[in-house]
């Protein structure tokens, strides 16, 4: 889903058509105010704003949303090359500034990088939430897994017996969905890095 | 003092005080040149004077010497060469009054007068003792005679004879040659042979004072020479002077009126200068601020544009003829929009060509007005009209001048929007020399921070404004030599002020 901010009707409407040659599906909002009233969270997309916008400012409205906890991947585009303004949006964490007229190819670009990066966010958020289940126990020694040590050396780690180690290995195969401790390290790494 | 001056415009008292002083100055300069010749001409003149003395008293000499020798070689008396001799004297030196011999014969003095026409005689016998002591033959001395303007001289022809010349002091000197402002005093020793003293009193006076070069005849003079203060001030030259000064006094004041006026045109040319430079500063910030506001606006059409070709383009390689066709009427349509937003840039930057015409107000208020009544009948906004009575004629540019009054009944139109009871008041009336004309409604009227920027192009407080219809407004109005202005009165209100256009 891509998430369309411009307070200029032409340039929704040609965005729109564009994306859709591509098969996106565009939601078009005229102003900040309309994106917050109508947005949904469980919803996450790409945000492409304009940068001067009536009202609230492209830049201005990310901040919103930074304070919602919102930190889909946005794309800011403004019909002037200001430097300042461009800094600016890069510190407010955009993933590309572009210049008015936009092209297609770097447009394209720019939503294909920020598609994966929503969907390594997404993954980070599902793996997150997985390894919410776990005790602080299954944590020490899932932590422990994915450093490479076995049943053995963790509970001399750990100090306990390779039993109490086993059963809480056990609980955390059940827990993350797979006994695979490949797998298993996966997740762990992707809420940790 | 001040209070008596004050009478005096400010601008009088610099030169009539400067001509005062000035005059004061050349008034004393004029006397002390005229004191200097009066001392001057004393000097020259006793100089003259002294001359003409020694050679008059050095006459006396000579006659004394020419005498003796007669005498000495006339031992009788009375005797008739010395008669002869000192009646030629006599005759032709007036002067001399009266030449006698002395011969001393014991305590007496016996006297023998010679020259007179009547012969020699014998005169009444002189005490000896009273006679100057003289050493040796040719010796002189000299005497006042008392009581009288006279003074004798001695001489010792040879012993116990001596030879007397009796000298009229009042002849030495050529009276009517002395001019009468000269008082003179003739002294021999402590006796005062001669004096004169002038009639008038003066104001000031210079004395000099010598003694004729002749040994033998210690003569003092001192002449006083009184100076008047007609002599010192004449008023012949100090009229002149003083009208002259006045007359340069003024053209002094003439030139640094002149020059002063000169500075101050100078100043001003200045400053017009320095108006003109921000004027321009200000055309050249504007011209950024319209290629910024240039780029702005254009960049939304153009923007669309390069999308909806490249959804066009994508389109045909998908092969979806529905988004080609909408992609093409969207080109269309943002290309009118950038053509648009060109023309209206073109507008306010040639402002078009004015052409002045002398037109009734009413006649141009009536052809504007025509064009807004039915969209604001339409928008149920009220247009109420006062137009003066009198007729009016200005000069303007008719189709300008109707789209600002269009552009500004639109303006208030959609600032009247949503609002109840809209108005919109336009008032024209003659004031001073020119034409007022007010268009006010009851809106919200204007943001005061928007209110110093409204003319600024590109500055529109309008969602799809573009910030150009007011400054061209201005522009257009101010082309007719007239000025546009805003304010807030109950809602916003705009005043157009035009000159007069004369008669027609």
């Amino acid at each position: 889903m891509i998430y369309l901010i411009d307070d200029d009707a032409s340039v929704r409407e040609a965005l729109t058509l564009l994306l859709s040659t591509y098969g996106k599906d565009v939601t078009t909002f005229p102003d900040a105010a309309h994106l917050l009233a109508h947005l949904n969270k469980a919803k996450p997309g790409i945000l492409i704003l304009d940068l001067r916008m009536p009202a609230t400012s492209g830049l201005q409205l990310l901040k919103k949303l930074a304070d919602m906890e919102i930190g889909w991947p946005a794309i800011m585009i403004t019909g002037h090359g200001e430097v300042e303004a461009c800094r600016r949006a890069f510190k407010a964490g955009v993933a590309d500034f572009l210049v008015k007229p936009v092209d297609e190819h770097v447009l394209m670009e720019a939503i294909t990088a920020c598609e994966a990066e929503l969907a390594e966010l997404l993954a980070r958020q599902e793996t997150g939430r997985l390894l919410d289940h776990l005790t602080a126990r299954e944590r020490e020694v899932i932590e422990l897994v994915s450093k490479g040590l076995g049943s053995k050396e963790i509970a001399t780690a750990l100090d306990v017996s390779v039993r109490t180690v086993d059963s809480h290995r056990a609980s955390i195969a059940l827990k993350l969905g797979t006994p695979a401790v490949a797998e298993q390290t996966r997740i762990w790494l992707a809420a940790h890095r | 003092m001040m209070k008596h001056l004050s009478i005096v415009p400010m601008t009088l008292m610099r030169p009539l005080v400067t001509w005062l002083v000035a005059s004061v100055l050349a008034v004393a300069l004029l006397a002390a040149f005229q004191y200097r010749a009066g001392l001057s001409e004393l000097s020259n003149w006793a100089r003259q004077t002294d001359t003409l003395l020694a050679e008059k008293l050095a006459q006396h000499d000579a006659h004394m010497t020419a005498l003796a020798a007669v005498i000495r070689m006339a031992p009788d008396e009375p005797s008739a060469s010395v008669q002869g001799l000192a009646e030629s004297v006599i005759t032709f030196y007036p002067r001399i009054t009266d030449i006698a011999t002395l011969r001393i014969d014991g305590d007496v003095a016996h006297v023998t007068t010679y020259g007179k026409s009547t012969g020699p005689a014998f005169e009444e016998n002189r005490v000896a003792s009273e006679l100057p002591r003289l050493g040796k033959p040719g010796d002189t001395a000299t005497r006042p005679t008392a009581g009288q303007y006279t003074y004798d001289i001695y001489k010792l022809v040879e012993a116990g004879r001596f030879l007397r010349l009796r000298i009229n002091a009042a002849g030495l000197l050529d009276f009517d040659r002395v001019p009468p402002e000269y008082s003179i005093d003739l002294s021999l020793g402590d006796a005062v042979l001669f004096t004169r003293t002038a009639d008038d009193t003066p104001i000031l006076s210079a004395t000099t004072s010598f003694s004729v070069s002749n040994p033998g005849q210690p003569l003092h003079l001192r002449i006083r020479r009184g100076i008047s203060l007609g002599e010192l001030l004449p008023w012949r030259l100090i009229l002149p002077l003083l009208i002259g000064l006045a007359a340069v006094v003024w053209l002094l004041e003439q030139y640094r009126n002149a020059s002063r006026e000169r500075r101050r045109q100078e100043r001003r040319a200045a400053l017009l200068e320095q108006e003109a430079q921000l004027a321009h500063a200000g055309r050249v910030n504007a011209l950024g601020e319209m290629a910024s506001g240039i780029a702005h606006e254009l960049a939304q059409p153009v923007a669309a544009m390069l999308s909806q070709s490249q959804a066009a383009r994508r389109a045909l390689t998908i092969n979806r003829h529905d988004i080609l066709e909408q992609a093409l009427d969207a080109n269309i349509r943002e290309a009118k929009r950038a053509g648009d937003i060109l023309g209206r840039m073109r507008a306010y930057i040639s402002g078009a060509e004015a052409r002045i015409e002398k037109v009734p107000l009413a006649e141009a208020l009536a052809g504007a007005l025509r064009l807004v009544e039915t969209d604001l009948a339409q928008r149920g906004i009220a247009l109420e009209t006062t137009i003066s009575d009198r007729p009016c004629i200005v000069a303007i540019d008719i189709i300008s001048f109707q789209q600002v009054i269009h552009n500004l009944i639109r303006n208030a139109a959609d600032a009247l929007a949503g609002r109840a009871e809209p108005r919109i008041r336009l008032a024209a009336r003659p004031e001073g020399y020119g034409t007022v004309i007010t268009i006010a409604d009851n809106g919200p009227g204007i943001e005061p921070a928007a209110l110093d920027r409204i003319f600024e192009p590109f500055f529109s407080t309008k969602r799809d404004g573009m910030g150009l219809g007011l400054p061209l407004s201005a522009r257009l109005i101010e082309k007719m030599d007239g000025t546009l202005e805003a304010r807030n009165d109950g809602g916003a209100c705009f005043t157009i002020r035009l000159p007069s256009g004369g008669d027609a």
